[in-house]
């Protein structure tokens, strides 16, 4: 899943507000990153103590303004997660002033995380098609549309239209645009060609953590199932 | 801050960036194959319709039912049963459009179909769903921004109604059983308008309202409680407070807020035994409130403000609470009665180490500490070269110039001060002890050799126990590596005092030395160029600064020196000179010694019940003034009480009363005062003499310079408010006495005093004339040399009656 994380911006001397416990709030001083992914943070002192935030986990921010004695005018951000069922909450404060605002630089980088959820996550049943095409998202490009694709469901079969990008392969029924999904290839696991009760299909298998989709379609001719499952395979490497 | 918090069922973030409003959820019943299920509809400004069937757990991509853009932004959505044979149908509200849907659930997938539509002329506010004029089918009623009310049924438009005196739309509500609209208009009232007057009256003609209820606040949100032939009742949400009221206008109660709530919901009235109205309440203070009429039943923490309450049953589990914020945070949640308390999920994996594994690693660390420390004093040996004051020289002392002329009573020395350094940024400050100050006392010394000219000063107002001056310098070594050296400056004779002719004094003492005596005029050679007339050559003296005159006599056939002064106090920092510039003379010769014949107890005694005396005036005077003002802020009291009275008695002089103390309390704290400029004068006084007496001590020839060091860390001390010098001298020479000195294993049970001020000194001075005897018999105080003092007392055979002295 780390694949193409870069660093947006690293600051330095971040002081931490750890709440371990309820009662005992610990100060810490270390280093701030920012990615695209994660936000890292690592005590100075004691490298051992770090924090890793998956932008994921995140569900609020907030920024409050505090005038301290030492050190003056002072932004704290407040960053609430949620991880399984355990809520945490952390407290960044920047210690050198005069740096960029860190408030705005996590919240833009948790906004743009947030806005590009598509190019991530699997979507079913999603408004991603309008007036029977593709909406397609910011650098995406269509490279295939497939008319006739059933999507083999159940016990029945539904017709529809294909789309093959470079983030995802996305499916959509003719007659109901609001029957639809869009996979990304972040998410699949494996792309392959199977018999079927209605024939020789692709079947495309999602990772567990989403749900573990077995998603399955038939193409006719064989010819043109074959290639577009070359297709969809170049593009999944 | 509440111990509860709503604990989780499912959750999601409908969307991002796109907001939504007090009508944006609502939870509508879909009919499937099987059975009827539960769905969450929220629709956003951002003109988007989802829909949710949550199962427990967290979100997974299933759970969107459906996602579809809409072509205008939602305002409100709500669920209508337009015709008791069709379905419940969904009624959309958008700016300029109704639309009633109907919602299908075929093998997962959502179906919604447009019923009919409505364009609106108006634009739209907020809207109602029921049964208006008593009928069973279910119309809606649409609020437009300006004032109109236009009612709906699927297939047309039945009326519209414009509202009298409108300037803004608020909630508004229908209540069945009266067949009225309850309408909060901007003149914060709540005003009826029954459904008959609504479709009877002509466009033309405004009708009143039926009643009107004056609320003085703008109303947030409203919802109608239906009961079984008993009154119906409004919950009306305010900014500030929540009124309950019955359908006919009478309020049943009302609640102050105590922050500002955003939705509220009722659910489950009970009728029997006594109404019983059930409602929910959130707000920006992230707290669920559940409450039973008036009483707070439940009070539980969301993670969002909501704007939007909803209660249904999902996944056969009833009553699971939705909350919508305005972002889009979609929450089922329940209450939990267990409070949560934290889990602490990541516990550091410590292993518990035994006594001995500790033991050893703290001799581990010991040891490196060790090294570093004989590591330092070599590295500071070599550092010692990096920063050192090369030379000071000082100019002849001279009374300080100020703008009316000379000043007598302080004198001036200017000094030029060569510091050589290696390294940059070097800081110094030169400490020294009142009366002498310094100009400059701080000052910055860069790298290579640096000269730095000061000026000392001293005013005779106080009486000096010190000429040296210490210079502290501290620069940075690496990166944060502060070291400090330090230099002594001997300060001249010259700043402190002025040489006048000999005079005969009342306190003498006596030093014997074991060479010949020197010349006066040899040992203080500048004293010619000060002096006018030239001197007797064995006398000098000298007038401090604050008119005490010191004769110094050295004696032409013994070898005596001689000081006498009618001040003893002074004499110690002419003693102090002498015994330094005998000690540089003799420098070569190593017999050379002083001695004492005798120490100078009685005086030191003075000097002890002096000081103690005026201690005890200042305590007794700062009681007094205690007293006085209590007894002023008794009579304050007392005046107040009377002057807050409403019908006063008469003052029966306690004005005067007033007065009188105050004039008292006023000469009582200048008493003070000076009492306290008194004592703090005694104190420097008895600090001299002290100082005197372990100079003489030192000069006996078997005391060491450790001993020297454990004598004035005991006998030089400041007493503070409530610990005087006294007690801790006195528990200073007991320990002494007992641990160090004690001649038998009888005396180490000796207790030691405690630390209460005295009621008089005997106790303190039988204990120091013990503690200066044992010292010139040979005992020692520094811990190292104590040992062989209690070895070496068998010896002496005069020991019973100073340990019987001891007893008390």
């Amino acid at each position: 899943m780390h694949i193409n994380v870069f660093m947006c911006k690293k600051l330095e001397t971040i002081q931490n507000l750890l709440f371990i416990t309820l009662d005992v709030p610990v100060l810490l001083i270390g280093k701030l990153t920012v990615t695209n992914l994660r936000i890292i943070w690592r005590s100075t002192a004691k490298p051992s103590v770090n924090l890793s935030i998956g932008l994921m986990c995140i569900f609020q921010i907030k920024a409050r303004k505090a005038t301290s004695k030492l050190r003056g005018q002072t932004e704290s951000v407040y960053i609430l997660t949620k991880c399984k069922k355990t809520q945490f909450e952390f407290i960044f404060t920047n210690l050198v002033s005069d740096t960029p605002k860190l408030f705005a630089l996590i919240l833009a980088v948790h906004r743009s995380y947030e806005t590009s959820k598509l190019y991530r996550e699997i979507k079913l049943r999603g408004a991603i098609i309008d007036n029977q095409t593709l909406k397609v998202l910011p650098l995406e490009q269509v490279y295939d549309k497939i008319n006739g694709v059933m999507n083999l469901c159940s016990s029945q079969g539904t017709l529809g239209t294909m789309y093959i990008t470079n983030v995802r392969v996305a499916w959509h029924a003719n007659t109901n645009e609001a029957f639809n999904i869009s996979v990304p290839y972040l998410h699949l696991i494996s792309i392959k060609m199977r018999e079927s009760k209605f024939g020789l299909a692709l079947v495309l298998e999602t990772h567990k953590d989403t749900g573990g989709y077995v998603l399955g379609f038939r193409i006719d001719p064989q010819e043109k199932l074959r290639s577009t499952l070359q297709q969809i395979n170049s593009l999944y490497r | 801050m509440s111990l509860f918090k709503m604990r989780d069922w499912w959750s999601t973030v409908s969307g991002y960036e796109e907001f939504h409003t007090n009508g944006s959820l609502t939870i509508a019943p879909v009919a499937t194959e099987t059975e009827n299920k539960n769905v969450i509809i929220v629709g956003s400004f951002s003109s988007i319709l989802r829909v949710y069937g949550p199962t427990q757990g967290s979100f997974s991509p299933d759970h969107l039912l459906l996602e579809t853009q809409l072509t205008q932004p939602i305002i409100s959505l709500g669920i209508a049963k337009v015709k008791s044979t069709l379905p419940s149908l969904l009624v959309v509200l958008h700016p300029r459009l109704l639309v009633f849907y109907s919602l299908s659930l075929n093998s997962g997938q959502v179906g919604l179909t447009a019923f009919s539509q409505h364009s609106l002329s108006h634009t739209s506010h907020s809207m109602v769903i029921g049964g208006f004029g008593k009928i069973t089918e279910q119309l809606v009623c649409v609020q437009s921004l300006d004032g109109q009310l236009s009612v709906y049924d699927h297939n047309s438009e039945i009326l519209r109604y414009n509202l009298p005196n409108f300037l803004l739309p608020g909630p508004f509500v229908y209540v069945f059983r009266t067949d009225t609209f309850l309408v909060s208009s901007s003149g914060r009232s709540l005003d009826a308008y029954r459904y008959q007057t609504l479709s009877s009256g002509s466009k033309a003609r405004k009708s009143k309202c039926d009643w009107s209820l004056l609320l003085n606040e703008p109303v947030v949100d409203m919802k109608v409680i239906s009961s079984d032939g008993g009154p119906w009742y409004i919950m009306v949400l305010g900014e500030r407070n929540l009124y309950c009221l019955e359908d006919l206008g009478i309020v049943l109660f009302s609640k102050k807020l105590e922050s500002y709530a955003t939705c509220i919901l009722p659910y489950k009235y009970n009728s029997s035994p006594v109404p019983t109205i059930n409602y929910i309440m959130a707000g920006h203070s992230q707290q669920l409130q559940v409450f039973s009429n008036q009483v707070m039943v439940w009070s539980a923490q969301l993670s969002h403000p909501p704007v939007s309450l909803a209660v249904g049953k999902f996944d056969d589990l009833d009553g699971l609470i939705v909350t919508l914020d305005e972002v889009g945070h979609v929450q089922c949640s329940y209450l939990g009665t267990d409070p949560t308390g934290f889990t602490q999920s990541i516990v550091p994996n410590h292993s518990v180490s035994t006594v001995k594994e500790l033991e050893e690693e703290l001799k581990a660390w010991q040891t490196t500490i060790d090294g570093l420390q004989d590591n330092d004093v070599s590295e500071f040996v070599q550092e010692k070269t990096l920063v050192e004051v090369i030379a000071v020289s000082y100019e002849e002392p001279r009374p300080l110039e100020t703008d009316e002329g000379d000043d007598v009573s302080r004198r001036c020395v200017e000094a030029k001060i060569k510091i050589k350094s290696s390294v940059d940024s070097v800081s110094a400050h030169i400490d020294l002890a009142l009366p002498l100050s310094v100009h400059p006392s701080n000052f910055t010394c860069q790298s290579g050799i640096q000269e730095v000219d000061l000026t000392f000063v001293c005013s005779g107002d106080l009486l000096t126990f010190q000429t040296e001056a210490h210079v502290i310098m501290t620069y940075l070594k690496g990166q944060d590596q502060t070291h400090r050296i330090d230099h002594t400056l001997s300060l001249p004779l010259g700043l402190l005092c002025i040489p006048t002719k000999p005079q005969d004094g009342q306190h003498k003492i006596t030093l014997d030395s074991t060479h010949n005596c020197v010349s006066m005029s040899l040992l203080y050679p500048y004293k010619e160029a000060g002096g006018g007339e030239a001197p007797p050559s064995n006398a000098v003296a000298f007038r401090t600064l604050n008119g005490d005159i010191v004769t110094i006599i050295s004696s032409k056939t013994t070898s005596r020196y001689r000081l006498q002064s009618d001040s003893f106090p002074s004499l110690y920092l002419f003693a102090n000179d002498l015994v330094n510039r005998l000690k540089k003379h003799f420098e070569k010769k190593k017999d050379f010694s002083l001695s004492v014949p005798g120490l100078p107890l009685p005086e030191y005694f003075d000097a002890i019940e002096q000081h103690h005396r005026s201690r005890m005036a200042l305590q007794q005077c700062q009681e007094l003034l205690g007293k006085h003002s209590r007894q002023f802020r008794a009579i304050q009291k007392r005046l107040l009480a009377r002057f807050r009275d409403k019908t006063p008695a008469g003052l029966a002089h306690l004005d005067t009363l007033l007065d009188g103390t105050f004039m008292q309390l006023m000469a009582l704290t200048e008493k003070c005062e000076q009492l306290k400029a008194e004592e703090e004068r005694s104190m420097r006084e008895l600090n001299c003499v002290s100082h005197l007496v372990i100079l003489l001590l030192s000069l006996s020839s078997h005391i060491t310079s450790d001993d020297t060091d454990v004598l004035k860390s005991v006998l030089l001390c400041n007493g503070t408010s409530d610990q005087g010098w006294e007690e801790l001298v006195d528990v200073g020479v007991t320990h002494l006495l007992r641990f160090n000195l004690a001649k038998s294993q009888k005396e180490e049970t000796v207790s030691l005093p405690d630390l209460t001020p005295p009621i008089d000194c005997k106790r303190l001075k039988r204990h120091l004339a013990l503690l200066c005897d044992r010292l010139v018999k040979g005992g020692h105080v520094a811990p190292s040399t104590a040992t062989r003092s209690l070895n070496a007392t068998p010896q002496n055979g005069h020991l019973p009656t100073l340990t019987e002295e001891n007893e008390n």
